[in-house]
């Protein structure tokens, strides 16, 4: 058997619960690795706005920093959903392509003459070291290209393959009816509520023994999502016609939440120590699923043809743990 | 953005070791950073405590980085090690509960009175101040109130004025320092730096309100001002490393205070704390204040004699006025020996630098000495082990207690010894070199081959070897000391010589073999001497009680140290070498990166050999064929021929560099000119039994910047390299296997006998079956991992006229004598 | 600050970091010359001491660890700050030790040096 398809056997084909913890962390890891890549672009931005020195070497160090998260990313994309990898693959040549070629062009002198310059001040953008950052960032994200040649749009793109396809939501109804089975079979249903709860360190390693409460979890950011709903069947997360529709997978300061509605796309991330900058809270939902009215103030919103992405990141935890039990309450009340 | 279906049907068959690769990238890259958490992690538990929540972070965030690898490993190889999983997810467990008491954030305390019932935090005060206020507790009349500038405030100066990181850098790599005076210059630029640092307002007015208030209840107008450093290891006093600054006036204090946190790096504290093996970070410093008592006497009581620890006898030592010159070991003193006893009684009297006993000194009473005595004995009560205590005798008579820790009696280090040692009449054998970890160490001398049966290695011998190896690894805990000729001191072996606090030298050069024929050699890794025979009395016995108690962890214990740091696994030979053997986190991390660059191995040679029209012909000369299969782009687009100066993958141009050397023999040139000769003669010239296959058949070489596998048949012969080779040494690799050959059984296990003889002698380990032969050459970095791959290169070409050539086994070591001197037109 | 302006050197083979820096450096009333060759502005120092020199550390010609070692040779009180760019730690742990005042990494914002400057000047002018 061929790795991948031993790997597409793993991943759908027989999940089992310590498969579905390692490929939920494994998704926590690809969105701090887009988050990165976010970051790298505003680092350039605030370098391309006038008052920074650089010289070519940070440009250069830029599109090679950018470059190596990409297919961080990638290969977590490809681990997720292991059928697009190659697709994925193809298009990230793509741009290692087109980055070499930023690279060799400015090199050979032409930097300057390709393009009209954006950069307010002339004097500034007429320097190639300017020229060349601005080449760059409009690979990034720039709004007057082919919106299918950036960086961003190949981010967003892959996000969607990872979103629609992976093993997790189990978007695809037979994939959906299987994941149901799995945490039906595995005594994860919360005694009090509606919805699966997976430790991800703990039940990865043994499945628990007994069924539990939401209070018998220590995980911060489940306790405030649920913290004003109520117990079993009166309020919180219901049962529908097909089942439990809900699984959220935690650690202390982790929670992941997906549903498991066949005909609905959600699922959010978040972390909140409340002591590491990598703290934040992400949304994807489809269209069907409402965001905006269960979205408190304060997110970053991109609508796409394939549902909105919502996220916070550079907040504090107790901002997160505040959007969270609105975010609960919209959902399950 | 649209795919391009063409492309992608294109991509189909090589996606699959694509997948692979990138699935070792990303496990290397996630190994680097978790050795990187690993080391930074080490170093902050120096100084912070095992619960600490800021400990917590980094250790989830290496366990997360495990997991993932070993799911990339499994990956790689179709879940073979699945049981990683359990393991880690275990360790994970493990650790969560050590943090299960959440622990609230450290005080941040600037200035801080030692006055309190409830203990200041050590990590706050410091250990002496610690000690000080221990002592107040129980002696409230006898300990001078002081006051304590805090580490937090340490970290607040060095915060504002930017010297962490100056400071940092500066530190970097000094335990590899051979340049004693670049060693001087970096700590003395630290120091340099941190006195001339601002210190802001609030500490500075907070010291001089403490002062105020201090001179009031107790008028003196002098001060003395001293190091408190944080150690949590308490073991190690760092007694005398630091400077104290003595009648310090009140408005100097600011001053004096960071010349005192300057000296943390004065080059006897750097030292000490390197020979300690404590890793050299900018741990952070307590400054402890208290006011002068004006001393007719001073000096130390040790309440236990260390030589002769059941006489039940107290050592008092004391000279006129300040002891501070005698604790620095500056100015020698008078000794009282006092029987305990109620009342205690003098039974002897030293005069310093004499053995003459007299009966009393005109600075201090003998009623003094025995008042002393009676109150220090209260102490070992209280404390419950027995102290040294500082003591001073102020003019008016009234005792004081000034610091006191606990005694170490196994401990005991005669200064005596080094005075000894420093005999002028031997010459070293060799000098130079450089050291990967200090100390003195002696023993027999065992020089070692590549190859050597390890287990035959003495407990307790000097190890001699001309490169480093990682199957070395297996033997530090046992060892003496450790020389090698040659040696990189950011490799492997070196990080775990480090590990295993074996005095080591590297780079000892071509002279080390002077030693070869002595028995007992002395080692001084600090000074990098090495001497024939017996040198230091007691260091034999020293060394022979460290082995034998398997104390070199001693100082690092704990649970985080078994759960995490610790490494177990070894010996990738060893049996034990297995998931289910893991017993920390850094042991998962080397049980992962040996097997996913194992599993590399071999790979491209199941892959199917029809690779598809991506590949690209390399333009050559030689009477081979090469068609490259580029993953990255390392190959120029859009070509079907490349030269092999245009291939952008070092590896390969290394490998390349080897097998096209012009000293090189080819045999199809020479078929070429023998067109027509009789087919006989061409067999005889050109070796085999079957005649050569045809060079025609492709080779193929899967090729990115960084890597390279490669599947070769040369006429009968496989040969298959797999290297990646990057700017770091963590990931870099070079794999070798070579088998087959159109000869006689025989011929062919000579041939491979061969092999593995001039690969051991270039530092590769080697492993042979039969007439396969398998060498690995890890962890090196990129020029010397490039310079192997070029002697592949050329070993290749040159294994394969051997078939017929190797006909006893006498000209197995001719020919490798042949092939490491260069002189390869003995392959024809 | 100190009423009299302070003489700076900036010296960077990238003509862009001269051309930036001198005017945000004139801004506070110092007098800066900027120099693209090592070997100039060295010569340039012989005839007329600078209170503080900014240099480069790598350049083409001549690197700026040579030029804070031929400064500090020339005038021992004048600060020298050194422009480190990516992965060059090790350079920088060299300046420091030979003397350098401070560093300060590629990229940067002008007030970031001029901080440093400021703190320079305090050591020249107590």
């Amino acid at each position: 058997m061929s790795i991948l398809e031993k790997l597409k056997k793993i991943s759908h084909k027989e999940p089992g619960i310590r498969q579905f913890c390692i490929q939920t962390i494994r998704f926590k890891k690809f969105l701090e690795n887009a988050r990165a890549l976010l970051d790298l672009f505003n680092d350039g931005r605030e370098k391309a706005l006038g008052e920074y020195i650089f010289d070519r070497h940070y440009v250069v160090s830029l599109i090679d920093r950018v470059i190596e998260r990409l297919g961080m990313m990638v290969y977590d994309a490809s681990v997720l959903v292991p059928k697009n990898g190659e697709t994925l693959y193809a298009m990230y040549d793509k741009h290692k392509l087109a980055a070499s070629n930023l690279i060799n062009f400015s090199a050979s002198g032409n930097g300057g003459v390709k393009s009209g310059s954006d950069a307010s001040e002339i004097s500034l953008s007429a320097e190639p070291e300017y020229q060349l950052l601005s080449d760059v960032l409009r690979w990034f994200d720039g709004k007057e290209v082919p919106a299918d040649t950036t960086v961003m749009d190949f981010v967003k793109q892959t996000f969607f393959y990872v979103i629609q396809f992976d093993a997790i939501g189990g978007f695809e109804s037979s994939d959906s009816m299987q994941n149901r089975n799995l945490f039906e079979n595995s005594d994860v249903l919360s005694s009090d509520m509606g919805i699966y709860l997976v430790d991800l360190w703990k039940d990865a390693l043994e499945l628990p023994e007994a069924s539990r409460s939401v209070r018998d979890f220590n995980s911060v950011p489940l306790r405030h999502l649920l913290m004003d709903v109520g117990g079993r069947e009166a309020t919180g997360p219901k049962k529908d016609s097909n089942g439990i529709p809900w699984v959220a997978a935690v650690s202390e300061y982790q929670l992941s939440l997906s549903t498991l509605k066949p005909d609905c796309r959600f699922r959010l991330e978040t972390l909140a120590s409340g002591y590491e900058q990598s703290d934040f809270i992400f949304i994807f939902a489809d269209k069907s699923a409402g965001l905006d009215s269960i979205l408190p103030a304060g997110f970053h919103v991109e609508s796409t043809d394939y549902g909105q992405l919502a996220w916070n990141l550079d907040v504090s935890a107790k901002t997160i743990e505040d959007s969270l039990m609105i975010i609960g309450r919209k959902l399950f009340n | 953005m649209s795919s391009h279906p063409e492309n992608i049907a294109s991509y189909n068959k090589d996606y699959n070791f694509r997948f692979r690769y990138e699935t070792l990238r990303s496990l290397l890259n996630k190994n680097g950073s978790a050795l990187q958490i690993l080391s930074d992690l080490e170093a902050d538990l120096n100084h912070m405590r095992h619960y600490d929540k800021r400990i917590k972070r980094p250790i989830q965030r290496l366990i997360t980085e495990s997991l993932l690898m070993a799911q990339e490993l499994n990956l790689m190889t179709g879940d073979l090690y699945s049981d990683l999983y359990g393991v880690i997810l275990q360790l994970r467990n493990k650790t969560d509960k050590l943090f299960f008491d959440d622990q609230p954030d450290g005080d941040q305390t600037l200035v801080l009175r030692l006055d309190s019932q409830t203990g200041p935090e050590p990590s706050l005060v410091g250990g002496k101040a610690f000690g000080v206020w221990h002592l107040g507790k129980f002696f409230k009349d006898l300990v001078p109130p002081g006051f304590v500038v805090t580490t937090a405030a340490y970290n607040q100066i060095l915060e504002n004025n930017h010297l962490h990181n100056r400071i940092r850098i500066l530190l970097n790599n000094l335990d590899v320092t051979e340049d004693q005076s670049q060693f001087q210059s970096r700590t003395q630029t630290i120091r340099r730096l941190i006195r001339k640092a601002a210190v802001c307002e609030e500490i500075e007015s907070a010291i001089k309100e403490q002062a105020l208030l201090l001179n009031q209840s107790f008028p003196g107008q002098l001060w003395a001002v001293r190091s408190s450093a944080v150690c949590e290891d308490g073991g190690h006093s760092f007694a005398g490393q630091f400077d104290s600054e003595l009648r310090i006036k009140t408005e100097d204090l600011v001053k004096a205070y960071l010349h005192v946190i300057a000296s943390r790096f004065s080059d006897r504290a750097v030292k000490y704390r390197i020979h300690n093996n404590f890793n050299e970070v900018d741990t952070p410093m307590a400054v402890f204040f208290m006011p002068m008592v004006d001393p007719a006497a001073a000096g130390v009581v040790y309440t236990c004699n260390l030589k002769d620890p059941d006489s039940d006898t107290m050592v008092i030592s004391a000279v006129p006025g300040l002891a501070n010159r005698m604790v620095k070991g500056e100015q020698q003193a008078d000794t009282f020996l006092v029987s305990k006893g109620h009342p205690p009684e003098i039974t002897r009297m030293i005069v310093a630098g004499t053995t003459e006993t007299v009966k009393d000194q005109h600075y201090i009473v003998n009623e003094k000495i025995v008042e002393i005595a009676e109150i220090a004995d209260r102490a070992v009560d209280k404390f419950g082990h027995e102290l040294d205590i500082e003591w001073a005798v102020d003019r008016d008579g009234k005792v004081y207690f000034l610091q006191a820790r606990q005694l170490n009696i196994g401990a005991a280090d005669d200064p005596a010894i080094d005075k000894i040692s420093q005999r002028k009449d031997t010459l070293p054998i060799i000098e130079g070199g450089m050291t990967i970890f200090p100390g003195r160490a002696e023993g027999p001398l065992r020089f070692l081959s590549p190859g050597d049966d390890l287990s035959g290695v003495p407990d307790g011998a000097v190890v001699l070897v001309e490169k480093p190896r990682p199957e070395l690894a297996s033997i530090l805990p046992n060892i003496a000391a450790l020389l090698v000729m040659e040696g990189n001191p950011v490799g492997h072996l070196a990080t775990l010589v480090r590990e295993f606090s074996v005095p080591c030298i590297f780079r000892l050069g071509e002279n080390a073999k002077l030693l070869m024929g002595k028995n007992i050699i002395s080692v001084n890794a600090t000074k990098r001497t090495v001497y024939a025979g017996i040198r230091w009395p007691g260091i034999r016995e020293r060394v022979l009680a460290r082995i034998a108690a398997g104390n070199r962890h001693q100082k690092k214990s704990g649970p985080l140290y078994d759960l995490v740091l610790g490494l177990n696994l070894l010996d990738p030979d060893s049996s034990s070498f297995k998931a289910k053997s893991c017993r920390s986190v850094h042991d998962t991390l080397r049980f992962m990166h040996e097997m996913s660059v194992r599993s590399m191995f071999g790979f491209g040679d199941k892959q199917s050999r029809v690779w598809n029209k991506k590949s690209k012909k390399l333009i050559t000369g030689l009477p081979v064929k090469f068609q490259l299969i580029d993953l990255d782009q390392s190959v120029p687009e859009n070509i079907k021929q490349v030269a092999p100066e245009k291939v952008g993958s070092v590896p390969f141009k290394a490998l390349w560099r080897g097998i096209s050397d012009n000293r090189l023999f080819w045999p199809e040139r020479w078929e070429k000119e023998m067109r027509g000769m009789p087919s006989d003669f061409k067999e005889a010239v050109l070796g085999g039994n079957k005649g050569p296959r045809r060079a025609s058949d492709n080779n193929y070489a899967i090729v990115a910047r960084d890597y390279m596998n490669l599947n070769a048949r040369f006429a009968y012969h496989y040969a298959m390299v797999d290297a990646m080779v990057g700017p770091g040494t963590e990931h870099n690799h070079v794999h070798f296997r070579f088998r087959g050959g159109g000869a006689a059984d025989e011929n062919k296990k000579r041939r491979a006998r061969f092999l593995e003889l001039v690969l051991r002698e270039s530092g590769f380990g080697v492993d042979r079956s039969g007439d396969l032969v398998t060498a690995w050459f890890r962890r090196y970095p990129k020029k010397d991992s490039e310079k192997a791959l070029e002697f592949l290169g050329r070993l290749i070409v040159c294994a394969r006229q051997l078939d017929a050539t190797l006909k006893n086994d006498t000209a197995i070591k001719l020919y490798a004598n042949y092939f490491i001197k260069d002189q390869f037109e003995m392959f024809v | 600050m100190s009423d009299q302006p302070l003489k700076i050197m900036v010296i960077d083979d990238e003509n862009i970091v001269g051309k930036r820096l001198k005017p945000a450096l004139e801004k506070t009333g110092d007098i800066v010359e900027t120099f693209e060759e090592g070997e100039k502005a060295l010569a340039r120092f012989a005839e007329d001491p600078f209170d503080i020199v900014v240099t480069d550390i790598r350049m083409e010609k001549i690197d700026g660890i040579e030029i804070l070692e031929q400064i500090l040779a020339l005038s021992g009180r004048t600060k020298v700050i050194i422009i480190t760019g990516y992965a060059t730690v090790e350079i920088a742990r060299e300046a420091l030790s030979k003397g350098a005042f401070d560093f300060i990494a590629k990229p940067f914002k002008p007030s970031d040096l001029r901080a440093i400057i400021e703190r320079a000047s305090k050591e020249l002018r107590p």
